[in-house]
């Protein structure tokens, strides 16, 4: 159903996942690849199971069948913190920052490797260096999205799991955090969810659309998205916008 | 007002042990969502070990005190740890079993040290010096509550500077707020569970010791009944907060011990029970800032 | 499940005290023997009691740390208008009685008002509550430590002395026998419907128009009465009234119960009732036995301490068999068993 362009590495390839949520079958054989460098998104209407699928690649929610693979190792069925280890950064949907700690300690929990890239996240949201005693939990919406950003930037990964970044966001902060991923992209490989199509295009070099739990669209991003009809079949909205 | 200095001073000691209790019991449940019943037979555990190795040991009190009380708790933190590596750990993710399973366990330990030693009060080596009595403001206060005083207030600002100032504590203070997102940040949090439980272990094996200082006995029902006040005193303050377990614990001291004098005997303990129903009733998470699970 | 297996059930069990028959071991005694008899109608009371618990744990999902104290109130009340005051036995009865639905709900509607570990910890507060005012002995009515006898004056004649001990059997059954219908009948219910909907999915309860609360308070009360009954008869049972009723151990040990037979199911709670109780009961006396006593001591100790017996295979169940002993015919059989979940798991 899906092919890496050829030329490229596969830096995660998902096959045949499935997922109960208690009764609920949510994903119901998800099988997609995604190639190394670059953004994938994984696009569709609300409910189809993008941010379980998310979830399903970190661990956090268990996996029935099927298989996962890491830069060709196997991550099926490590636990979330192994999965992690591996080289994957996680920008969960609600942000998840811990309210309780400072920004400074948001991040320093979150270093893994020796040489943790503080310029770098310094360099993309500067107003994180002015804030690192703040406590997280006075944040605003957009700063506590580029702590939860930064997090998953600050160790060098093969992989970046990031999920609706700019929902409930100002467009400034739409477009800031566009860019910090545009340069992360630059570095890592990332699989986005997103329903701002207007980011999507900016950012995806090819897309994954979801419905009812499996996989009905696989392509290249531009492709797509130049079909205004495909796109509203797809995903019930007008193609370019939200 | 030398009665009230006395009653002030003892409702501290009670406090002092509530809080090493409650301190533990607040982690645990903050951390891993377990409510350990179990902690009682811990608080029994380091009493009856402390107990046992001074009697071994031998000499003055002193030195079955200290050394006895030392290896007290060290048996509590091992306890512990035994308990949550064996049967804690496997239940990950089953969290009303692993209560259950802490249920089993305060049965069953409780019945065991009573089966071994009896139901009588053991006498615990005091030392005299802990016996004798200091006059504060006309009062004369026994030395023993400047100890548990002091020995609570070096755990409060140990506790402090190591949930501030280490990593360890870094992961248990964000582990409370929200533990999958820890995980999700490649830190392995069962690692973290085990030496929490362990660390409660040897705080709540410490308020056996003391209790066996205070009371000048050890018997086995000290632990239930020191469990209950604890129970309350984490929920008043909060779970998972360090200084409102202080706070709470404090106030229930006092409370305890000047309404048992000044209205009638027992009333102190009716007017805890009743203070933490209306708390509860007024704000559901108690007076600390609310966590997440 | 038939019809058939529970009425021969009912029925053995209501032609025991006519059995001139001996169990070894597990009884001491023939089954029509008062000891015998004393000891069953313990274990029926307990089935009972259990199954007042599991009304409002495994089929409400509610978790109370005070069920205690509502068969403390049964049992105080009654022996102390009996004993201390000196009332007739229907006075006595109505008296209970109002306390028994008037105390629940006013403690129910204000312990309700939380819900999770925080309704756990009120219950709790309250119980001890209960255990502190009959330690403290007001007006000399509750005995305090000691407890008190009962006044046997005002007790129907059938109900007082050894060789009436099959009455008192009978009455256990009788109780055990009520508890399961009332249960059943509420739960069968469309109130019944509700509250299982409220122990899984308490949002939605909200979101189709109906408020849990009121539930609750009905299954609260109606747990609480039951168990204030089941206090009645402990009383008549074992003649007189001690602190032991009000301690949080006792509620302990009804969640052991509970949770030995299985929450939520049909028949659980009561067969972890009389098991526990019949366990209890025996290992005791089994303790105190030449056999056990004469043991090494790394055998004796543990032996001859019930408590300690059970908590070991209390703990056993939860993790090999967690739906309880009635999960095990499912689970012989091969099958997964039906298990309804518990409280916090449906959250989970």
């Amino acid at each position: 159903m899906t092919a890496a362009p050829t030329g490229t590495t596969t830096a995660l390839s998902v096959s045949g996942l499935h997922v109960y949520l208690g009764e609920s079958h949510v994903l119901q054989g998800i099988s997609f690849d995604v190639p190394a460098d670059g953004v994938t998104a994984v696009l569709g209407r609300n409910g189809v199971g993008k941010t379980t699928t998310l979830r399903a690649l970190m661990g956090l929610v268990p996996r029935s069948r099927g298989t996962v693979t890491l830069e060709g190792e196997d991550v099926s069925r490590l636990s979330t913190h192994a999965v992690v280890r591996r080289g994957v950064g996680y920008v969960p949907e609600d942000r998840d920052v811990f309210s309780g700690l400072t920004v400074a300690e948001n991040l320093r929990l979150a270093e893994r490797d020796g040489e943790p890239r503080y310029e770098l996240v310094h360099d993309l949201f500067p107003e994180l260096r002015q804030r690192a005693g703040q406590r997280a939990g006075t944040l605003s919406g957009g700063q506590q999205q580029m702590v939860a950003i930064a997090r998953a930037l600050l160790n060098r990964n093969r992989l970046l799991l990031v999920d609706e970044p700019t929902k409930g966001l100002a467009p400034l902060l739409v477009t800031e955090v566009a860019s910090a991923l545009e340069r992360a992209a630059g570095l890592t490989t990332i699989v986005l969810v997103e329903q701002n199509l207007q980011v999507v295009q900016r950012l995806a070099r090819d897309v994954v659309v979801l419905d009812a739990g499996r996989v009905v669209h696989a392509g290249p991003a531009a492709e797509l998205l130049a079909d205004p009809d495909h796109v509203r079949r797809l995903l019930g909205v007008h193609g370019g916008g939200h | 007002m030398s009665t009230f200095v006395l009653l002030t001073i003892t409702g501290l000691g009670l406090g002092a042990m509530y809080f090493l209790v409650a301190s533990g019991l607040s982690l645990i449940y903050g951390l891993m969502g377990v409510l350990n019943f179990a902690h009682g037979a811990l608080i029994t555990v380091g009493a009856y070990a402390a107990w046992w190795f001074g009697d071994q040991i031998g000499g003055g009190a002193w030195q079955r005190l200290l050394l006895g009380g030392l290896l007290g708790i060290v048996a509590g933190a091992v306890v512990a740890a035994l308990i949550e590596l064996v049967l804690i750990r496997p239940l990950y993710r089953r969290p009303v079993e692993q209560v259950l399973v802490t249920v089993g366990l305060a049965l069953a330990i409780g019945a065991l040290v009573q089966g071994i030693w009896g139901a009588d009060p053991k006498v615990f080596p005091v030392p005299a010096w802990m016996i004798d009595t200091t006059t504060v403001f006309g009062a004369s206060i026994p030395n023993d509550r400047f100890v548990e005083i002091g020995v609570a207030a070096a755990v409060l600002v140990g506790l402090t500077v190591f949930l501030r100032y280490t990593r360890f504590g870094l992961v248990i203070r964000a582990g409370v707020e929200n533990r999958a997102m820890v995980a999700a940040l490649g830190i392995d949090v069962r690692r973290a569970f085990t030496i929490v439980f362990a660390l409660g272990g040897a705080l709540a094996a410490l308020a056996g010791v003391l209790s066996g200082v205070y009371f000048g006995v050890v018997d086995p029902g000290r632990g239930t009944s020191l469990l209950i006040f604890a129970f309350i005193v984490v929920v008043i303050g909060g779970f998972g907060s360090i200084g409102g377990s202080a706070v709470a614990a404090v106030a229930v001291g006092l409370i305890q011990q000047y309404a048992n004098y000044y209205a009638s005997s027992g009333t102190g303990d009716l007017a805890v029970v009743l203070l933490l129903a209306a708390i509860l009733l007024v704000r559901p998470t108690g007076l600390a800032p609310k966590v997440a699970h | 499940m038939s019809i058939v297996i529970p009425v021969v059930v009912l029925v053995l069990l209501a032609i025991v005290p006519k059995l001139s028959l001996d169990i070894p071991v597990v009884l001491n005694g023939p089954l029509d023997s008062p000891g015998t008899l004393q000891v069953l109608a313990l274990c029926l009371l307990f089935a009972g009691i259990a199954l007042t618990y599991d009304l409002l744990f495994g089929f409400t999902g509610l978790l109370s740390f005070g069920h205690a104290l509502y068969v403390a109130v049964g049992v105080y009340a009654t022996a102390i208008a009996l004993t201390r005051w000196e009332w007739g036995l229907w006075p006595t009865l109505a008296f209970v009685a109002a306390v028994g639905i008037a105390l629940p709900l006013v403690l129910g509607a204000v312990s309700l008002r939380v819900s999770g570990i925080a309704f756990a910890m009120v219950t709790l507060a309250f119980a001890q509550a209960g255990n502190v005012l009959v330690q403290k002995n007001p007006y000399g009515w509750t005995g305090g430590e000691e407890g008190t006898g009962l006044n046997y004056d005002e007790i129907p004649d059938a109900f007082v002395g050894v060789l009436n001990t099959k009455n008192l059997y009978w009455l256990a059954l009788g109780y055990a026998v009520l508890v399961f219908v009332v249960v059943r009948f509420l739960v069968g219910s469309s109130a019944g419907h509700v509250l299982r909907a409220v122990r899984e999915n308490e949002p939605r309860v909200e979101v189709i128009g109906l408020n849990p609360y009121w539930f609750k308070l009905i299954a609260f009360v109606v747990a609480a009465f039951l168990a204030v009954l089941g206090g009645i008869v402990w009383l008549l049972l074992i003649g007189g009234a001690t602190p032991e009723v009000t301690t949080a151990n006792f509620t302990l040990a009804l969640l052991v119960m509970v949770v030995l037979g299985g929450a939520g199911t049909r028949y659980g709670a009561m067969i972890g009732g009389f098991l526990y109780t019949l366990l209890d009961q025996r290992l005791g006396a089994l303790a105190g036995s030449t056999r056990v006593q004469d043991l090494p001591d790394v055998l004796r100790v543990p032996l001859s301490e019930p408590l300690f017996l059970l908590g070991t295979l209390f703990i056993l169940l939860v993790f090999f068999v967690p739906g309880g002993l009635a999960s095990l015919p499912a689970r012989l059989r091969g099958m997964r068993p039906r298990r309804e979940p518990l409280p916090e798991e449906a959250a989970a």
